[in-house]
């Protein structure tokens, strides 16, 4: 009892240089290995692929934000491959030994995806916009709506990876961690999807993680000009908002396993 | 003793904790349950600064545990662990304070040596200059830029004191780190925490095997079964003093059976028809057989060496020896402070 309100007390008290250092350690953790990278160039691969199929058949910020969603799995991968990592290599006692506590690491690691997760996101974008003239398309007056969906991606990217954060916190399994989140966007969600539009709850599962992320973007292409035809009618901010819960709950999720997790 | 640092207030116990910079460890009656294991019972101990401490149990006795919780690792079922008169998660820069070895897999295998360190120099918030430091403290200055998976178990193990170093702590805590050295680098971590503790900082190291640091340290803690059975010096270990005879005889069952007639009880007859008995003087044995009329082929003495006391204490006797008499009773820590 004394010593949950001792830890608590303790943990109000976050100074920004002590922060710094431990995101500072996260970047390096980061760059020292490869992970950051190899998922980094099938996003990229993803988002080029998805855009040279579709950018004929649609308006081209369209295509890119379509891109772009799929391509953010990797972000999830990334974020979760980053918190997982210190599991397999049992580099964990290590890190906890030298943070003051753990939601200060979780934290720090949360910082450190969503900024890695953002430049995911800027790039991913950019490649899908730059194939576009490969596939024999013009961008024509929709450069105002093909940047705001670049920014999007580069929230929606960095939400991403802040789950994977959670998720792989939570689960510590590294492989575990990816089998679960391919599962889930490649499986789980379709089938509810399904489930949802038969019962006639379409409007339901726009509220799923996957979905909500891909109506965002969907959403800033210009959103009446698209509402219509492609049934986007929730406005783009909801759905961000939506994606950022999820984030939400998977970091607040994964700090309360990690506080109450004995590494032995 | 200067009481500076972070104070925070207790608002149930109306009482503030402080750092006291004791360089103290105190364990008070921790506790440690593992779904069904009892990894460590009731266990309280002391370890002061300017001393190597040894902290010892056979394989499975609960040491890791007990340094794991100390660490904050682990959160006890019971009781406590502090250092400096805190537990680890309210030292506000713990790595400055306790420096650990825990094991020698606690590294990514494709990070390089400096690289490493440097990660964790960010994190504690000690200058990246610190990592060049430590490394050439241990030895590995040119090993640093070498990739930690072509590292020998050695130098892994070296790697990972320079990690517990990076903070200049005042604290040294490692978990059986005598395995994977090689002699030579097991002189070198002997002198090394030697000279640490000689610097008024404080070292627990753990072993399993009493000879591997009986040259190092000034005082020991064994448990056995989670429970301590000895606090001491080595010279205070419990003896059983008692010399330990081999006889060679005509007739080893009925020399048996007439010592024990004499209240000579601890007695074991060997297959070869060797008997070794403990606690009486080959005199005294020679006495009762020539009275019985048996012959006595051979005989040898033998004093108890200090390993084998630490074998019997780990092995042999169960919780209720927790009361083993100790230099300085656990009970007297620190108890000002809170």
């Amino acid at each position: 009892m004394s010593a949950a309100v001792l830890d608590k007390a303790q943990h109000s008290t976050w100074s920004a240089a002590e922060m710094r250092g431990l995101v500072v350690s996260e970047f390096r953790k980061t760059l020292a290995t490869s992970a950051w990278w190899a998922l980094l160039i099938p996003g990229v691969v993803l988002a080029v692929g998805v855009l040279a199929l579709r950018a004929r058949e649609e308006y081209v910020a369209f295509s890119v934000a379509s891109a772009s969603a799929w391509a953010s799995l990797f972000a999830v991968l990334f974020g979760a491959v980053c918190a997982s990592a210190e599991y397999r290599h049992n580099t964990i006692a290590t890190s906890y030994l030298s943070a003051a506590n753990r939601p200060k690491l979780v934290a720090a690691k949360m910082t450190c995806a969503a900024v890695v997760g953002a430049i995911y996101g800027v790039v991913c974008a950019a490649a899908a916009v730059a194939t576009v003239p490969l596939t024999g398309t013009a961008y024509g007056n929709e450069w105002p709506w093909i940047l705001a969906v670049s920014a999007g991606a580069a929230v929606v990217f960095a939400l991403w990876a802040v789950l994977g954060v959670g998720l792989g916190t939570l689960l510590r399994s590294q492989v575990g961690t990816v089998v679960c989140a391919l599962l889930y966007v490649l499986l789980i969600e379709p089938i509810i999807g399904t489930v949802f539009s038969i019962s006639g709850w379409d409007r339901v599962s726009d509220y799923l993680p996957d979905r909500s992320a891909t109506l965002s973007l969907h959403g800033l292409t210009g959103g009446e000009q698209f509402g219509g035809q492609f049934g986007v009618a929730t406005p783009w901010w909801l759905m961000l908002l939506v994606a950022a819960g999820y984030a939400a709950v998977f970091i607040v999720a994964g700090i309360a396993a990690a506080q109450r997790r004995d590494i032995a | 003793m200067t009481i500076v640092a972070q104070q925070i207030t207790d608002p149930v116990r109306k009482i503030a904790s402080v750092d006291d910079h004791s360089g103290q460890i105190v364990v008070r009656n921790l506790s440690k349950r593992f779904r069904s294991v009892e990894a460590v019972r009731d266990l309280s101990f002391t370890v002061e600064p300017g001393q190597v401490t040894g902290f010892l149990g056979a394989n499975g006795a609960g040491k890791s545990t007990t340094l794991r919780a100390v660490l904050g690792l682990i959160r006890p079922s019971g009781g406590e662990a502090t250092v400096n008169g805190l537990r680890y998660s309210q030292l506000s820069h713990p790595a400055r304070v306790v420096g650990a070895v825990l094991d020698t897999n606690g590294f990514h295998r494709s990070r390089k040596a400096r690289a490493h360190l440097r990660i964790y120099a960010a994190a504690i918030g000690v200058p990246d200059s610190r990592a060049g430091e430590v490394l050439a403290l241990v030895g590995l200055t040119d090993a640093a830029n070498r990739k930690i998976g072509g590292f020998s178990l050695g130098m892994r193990q070296r790697l990972a004191l320079a990690t517990a170093l990076l903070g200049d702590p005042r604290i040294l805590i490692l978990d059986e780190p005598g395995s994977g050295l090689d002699p030579e680098g097991l002189a070198w971590l002997r002198g090394f925490l030697r000279s640490f503790a000689a610097t008024g900082r404080t070292v627990l190291v753990s072993s399993h095997q009493l000879a591997e640091i009986a040259q190092t340290v000034d005082r020991i803690i064994i448990i056995s079964q989670g429970t301590r059975v000895f606090q001491g010096t080595l010279e205070e270990l419990p003896g059983d003093n008692r010399e330990r005879v081999r006889v060679l005889s005509s007739e080893p069952a009925r020399l048996a059976s007439t010592l024990s007639k004499h209240d000579i009880a601890d007695i074991d007859a060997l297959p070869d028809g060797w008997l070794t008995v403990v606690g009486v003087s080959p005199a005294e044995i020679g006495r009762v057989a020539l009275a019985a009329g048996i012959a006595i082929y051979s005989m040898t003495s033998e004093q108890p060496d200090l390993e084998q006391q630490f074998l019997r204490l780990t092995v042999s006797q169960y919780p209720a020896q927790a009361g083993q008499p100790s230099a300085r009773p656990v009970t007297e820590a620190k108890e000002g402070v809170r």
